[in-house]
């Protein structure tokens, strides 16, 4: 019974994953129509000092080569076939398709989004239950500053100030990121090659400069419901009982508190980093995507905004779904028996 | 201002010179900056110190295709440009005469132009050799194709231009009309073309798409010996590299001197793209890259370096404070007299030294000084020296506006008894621009004049202030396009503006009639309304067809003067193009148009 009601859940969820996306992707593809074009406006003005042409003519032109002279419902039914079949056509501004701009930015992405993730989820946590089992200390102030410090500071500014330490003054790391430092001589990128100690070592910024982001809202969740089962009933028990401090705070605080926790791992966590993967992207040059999103918008290159705001819709849409089935798991008294 | 500093030759060195301001904020703040040519110096942890004769140009953004015909940036038009050559460059060395790459050109009317292709300029098997028949054929079908179905952003510059063969390797073009100038266009000079033999059976289908897709265009396959290096690889967002090519036809070349010869002397070119302004920045100073950009804030400290040095050449872009003649302008604007006097309000020399650091030099009519077309005979100095004084400015205002205005306690009242409150326009996003434009409100302040400034980003710039419509009663009399949709008494942008500030306007020094675009009345960039006395529209029209080049000087000194006098936009200061480099980087001269040679520069050893 229980396992039909969650196919039940999962089929709706999956239902309304698509009807989200649709919608994401109508309001992103009507956005798109109404900004200014200041990439055709640039060329415009540059083909009139070239001589005198007709400023018209060139928008025109441009325009036809991109498809934008047709009229707007035919542009919006012919994106969204073209999304839902995969087939997300070629970009023109950076004349090669769109499926092979995504498959060649998401690897660097992940090569620093990745140990973003898991490094701000471990010690966020790690942090959280320690500054919980040992509230008002001045370790519990010490970690409250840190993440608040992570929270508060601008990912930028940040990013730019530990360049210019660790890059110009003590030349620890590149100042530039190096895309080929991450592939095999083949020009491929394997889990060797990026794995590489020159990958590494340009990535430990990047990577640091997300977990700090990362890791403030982790730890500050972790402490916030660590500390509700701290003083629970069940907790005095088992330290009554005899328990030891590891077992109760792995098994008596960790445990229930991780139910709440993994709801902020999708949502939270993934929207900080695919946001700061903008900024970090474009100040440490890495070819990801955030970099290839924020020039798409900036071009008005639709077809690949449309597909790089589909992959994170994609991504946090699942995830949440993920996360809903990890409920029953992690918890047995929930259930979508009413839901 | 912000520039797009593209290194490269000819056509693309061109393009990196062009000169609207807007261009320029855009290529600063998305677009490409810089390049260079070196190769690092330094043993440094970042990357290009590996090899000696390998050189990294820090670039802020990408390009976007590599189809000759499509290219509108000037990051694309340089990435093409280091494989091929392209039609002839213009020497900065000798007045711009022509210097022969593909071919030569000459004209003894100014009508039709020969052109005859160097021996030995080979495409990539299976392409075979470039004859003439490759340029009237790509002419004809892709610039001049039916409903311009190429795309091609050049169509209308080859309009009614007729391309015939008349040898295995010479053609004829067939002007129009006369146009002494159109070797030195840049839609000519520089030129690079494509085999028939690759886009003939796109052309018979009209397939665009799949001409643009095809691998010898998306890796530029067909180049073989036409240009100093050979494409390499493109990592979009990341790096865009080619490598030297041992088979360059100038190796063979007899007629051109030796460091052409032995060019080039990279093994191996990069651009690198860097997004973030200060990580460009430190990586030329850390010897990770070996040129970029350099925003005038930076010169001093770029240039206190030991291992770097900043290449200042002139621009021909002049800054002006543009002032709307149109309908939704404050009304006196149109009177010449009041323009003048506005003309002494602002002090040039301060906004060149103090905001802009010195960099460049002031302004007083539309050529630089360097141009061989300046004049300074017969013109009038505004904003210099006895002729920034705001008691001069106000005495000639109250003599020039109708008797309804007049000076109460030092402000300036309007008919309504309120004092005068003119809407600056700036472009936003730029510090220069910003201090600019308050050091502009502050100067009308003392001439008793209040301005409210209103920053804009460029789109905004465009579409709200640049772009106009007819709005009068009647049949519309004419249109020149967007910008310049009618005359000035019934067309108006969407917003109302009084003054203008943050765009430049190239000053055409190597085609100075083409300066028309701008000042006359029906010019398609006369987007400010200017309406030119009888005499300066019929010397533009005179300028663009005379043939003899001393009788066309006489002309533009002519017009030079006479935009002096009328004062259609307050013409500030030409500023400069600051390119850094790494200190072993041996070429770049601080003169306008010096990158023609690129090609020779190298490593001191």
């Amino acid at each position: 019974m229980r396992n039909s009601y969650l196919g039940w859940y999962i089929a709706r969820r999956v239902a309304w994953a698509v009807v989200a996306t649709f919608i994401i992707l109508s309001i992103t593809f009507f956005l798109m129509y109404l900004t200014p074009e200041t990439h055709t406006q640039d060329m415009m003005f540059s083909a009139a000092v070239e001589q005198g042409q007709d400023p018209d003519e060139i928008r025109e032109t441009i325009e036809a080569q991109r498809g934008q002279d047709r009229p707007v419902h035919e542009q919006y039914i012919d994106y969204m076939v073209n999304m839902a079949t995969f087939n997300w056509g070629w970009s023109h501004t950076r004349m090669q398709p769109v499926t092979e701009a995504v498959a060649n930015a998401y690897p660097y992405s992940l090569m620093y989004g990745i140990p973003a993730v898991i490094l701000s989820t471990i010690l966020g946590l790690a942090i959280g239950l320690y500054s919980a089992t040992n509230q008002y200390t001045r370790t519990d102030y010490a970690a409250t500053f840190f993440a608040f410090f992570g929270l508060s500071i601008p990912n930028f500014w940040f990013a730019i100030v530990l360049l210019l330490l660790f890059g110009v003054y003590l030349e620890w790391v590149p100042i530039t990121f190096d895309a080929n430092a991450a592939k095999d001589p083949n020009g491929n990128i394997t889990v060797g090659s990026m794995l590489s100690g020159d990958n590494l070592r340009q990535l430990v910024l990047p990577v640091f400069v997300l977990t700090t982001g990362a890791i403030a809202s982790m730890m500050r969740y972790a402490r916030a419901e660590a500390l509700e089962y701290v003083r629970a009933d069940f907790v005095k028990t088992a330290k009554a009982k005899g328990a030891s401090g590891r077992r109760i705070l792995y098994r008596h605080i960790f445990r229930p508190a991780s139910v709440p926790l993994s709801t902020i791992m999708v949502g939270d966590l993934l929207g900080i980093i695919f946001v700061a993967s903008y900024l970090i992207e474009v100040v440490f040059s890495i070819p990801g995507l955030g970099q290839l999103s924020y020039n798409a918008i900036m071009d008005r290159d639709t077809p690949v905004v449309m597909a790089t705001v589909l992959i994170p819709t994609f991504v946090a849409i699942i995830g949440n779904l993920v996360q809903d089935i990890a409920y029953t798991v992690l918890d047995p008294r929930i259930d979508f028996g009413d839901r | 201002m912000p520039t797009n500093g593209k290194l490269v030759r000819t056509r693309r060195q061109m393009l990196g010179y062009l000169g609207i301001a807007g261009t320029s904020a855009i290529a600063g703040c998305f677009g490409s900056d810089d390049d260079g040519n070196g190769g690092a110096d330094d043993d440094t942890s970042n990357g290009g110190e590996q090899d000696e004769q390998v050189f990294i140009a820090g670039s802020s953004g990408d390009g976007d295709t590599l189809v000759p015909f499509q290219i509108g940036d000037t990051t694309s038009a340089g990435y093409v440009a280091m494989t091929m050559d392209g039609s002839y460059a213009l020497d900065s060395s000798s007045d711009f005469e022509v210097f022969p790459l593909w071919m030569d050109i000459d004209t003894e009317d100014g009508e039709t132009y020969h052109c005859e292709l160097r021996d030995h300029l080979e495409w990539s098997e299976p392409y075979g050799e470039m004859t003439a028949e490759d340029w009237v054929y790509y002419i004809t079908e892709i610039h001049q194709g039916e409903d311009n179905w190429a795309g091609s952003l050049d169509a209308g510059s080859w309009d009614g231009v007729e391309a015939e063969k008349t040898g295995t390797y010479t053609f004829d073009l067939h002007l129009p009309e006369v146009d002494p100038s159109f070797e030195r266009r840049t839609f000519m000079s520089g030129k690079t073309i494509m085999p028939k033999a690759l886009i003939e059976d796109f052309v018979e289908d009209r397939d665009i798409d799949g001409l643009t897709e095809h691998e010898d265009v998306q890796e530029l396959k067909y180049t073989g010996n036409l240009g100093p290096y050979t494409f390499e690889q493109w990592d979009r967002e990341s790096e865009y590299v080619v490598t030297r090519n041992d088979d360059y036809y100038m190796h063979d070349a007899d007629d051109v001197p030796e460091s052409w010869q032995n060019a080039p002397y990279f093994e191996q070119y990069t651009f690198n793209i860097i997004p973030e302004e200060s990580s460009r920045l430190a990586s030329l100073r850390t010897g990770g890259i070996h040129s970029t950009y350099v925003p005038p804030p930076r010169v001093d400290r770029i240039n206190d370096e030991d291992d770097t040095y900043v290449n200042m050449a002139p621009t021909a872009r002049v800054n002006p404070l543009a002032y709307n003649h149109r309908t939704n302008g404050w009304d006196q604007l149109n009177n010449t007299d009041v323009r003048r006097a506005l003309g002494y309000i602002v002090n040039k020399r301060i906004i060149l030294e103090e905001i802009e650091r010195g960099l460049g030099e002031v302004a007083q009519t539309y050529q630089p000084s360097w141009s061989e077309w300046f004049v300074d005979d017969g013109i009038e100095e505004f904003g210099v020296g006895d002729s920034h004084d705001y008691d001069l400015a106000m005495e000639e205002l109250e003599a020039a506006l109708p008797s309804d205005y007049g000076y109460d306690d030092g402000e300036l009242l309007g008919p309504d008894g309120r004092q005068v409150t003119l809407d600056l326009v700036a472009l936003s996003g730029f510090d220069t621009i910003s201090t600019t434009a308050e050091f502009i409100q502050q100067e009308y302040a003392e001439a008793g004049i209040d301005v409210d400034i209103n920053l804009v980003e460029w789109s905004t710039m465009v579409s709200r202030y640049l772009e106009n419509e007819w709005q009068g009663d009647g049949e519309q009399p004419w249109s020149a396009g967007s910008q310049n949709d009618g005359p000035n008494d019934g067309t108006a942008s969407a917003d109302d503006w009084d003054l203008m500030y943050g765009l430049n306007y190239y000053t055409f020094p190597l085609t100075p009639a083409s300066g028309s675009m701008y000042f006359s009345e029906q010019g398609p960039y006369n987007s400010f309304g200017y309406k030119p006395s009888d005499e300066i529209e019929t010397l533009w029209d005179e300028a663009a067809r005379t043939v003899d080049e001393d009788e066309r000087f006489d002309i533009m000194t002519d017009i030079y003067s006479d935009l002096n006098h009328e004062q259609p936009v307050n013409f500030l200061y030409y500023g400069d193009d600051t390119m850094g480099y790494r200190s072993k980087v041996s070429g770049p001269i601080e003169e306008w148009g010096h990158t023609w040679d690129s090609v020779t520069w190298q490593f001191e050893a």
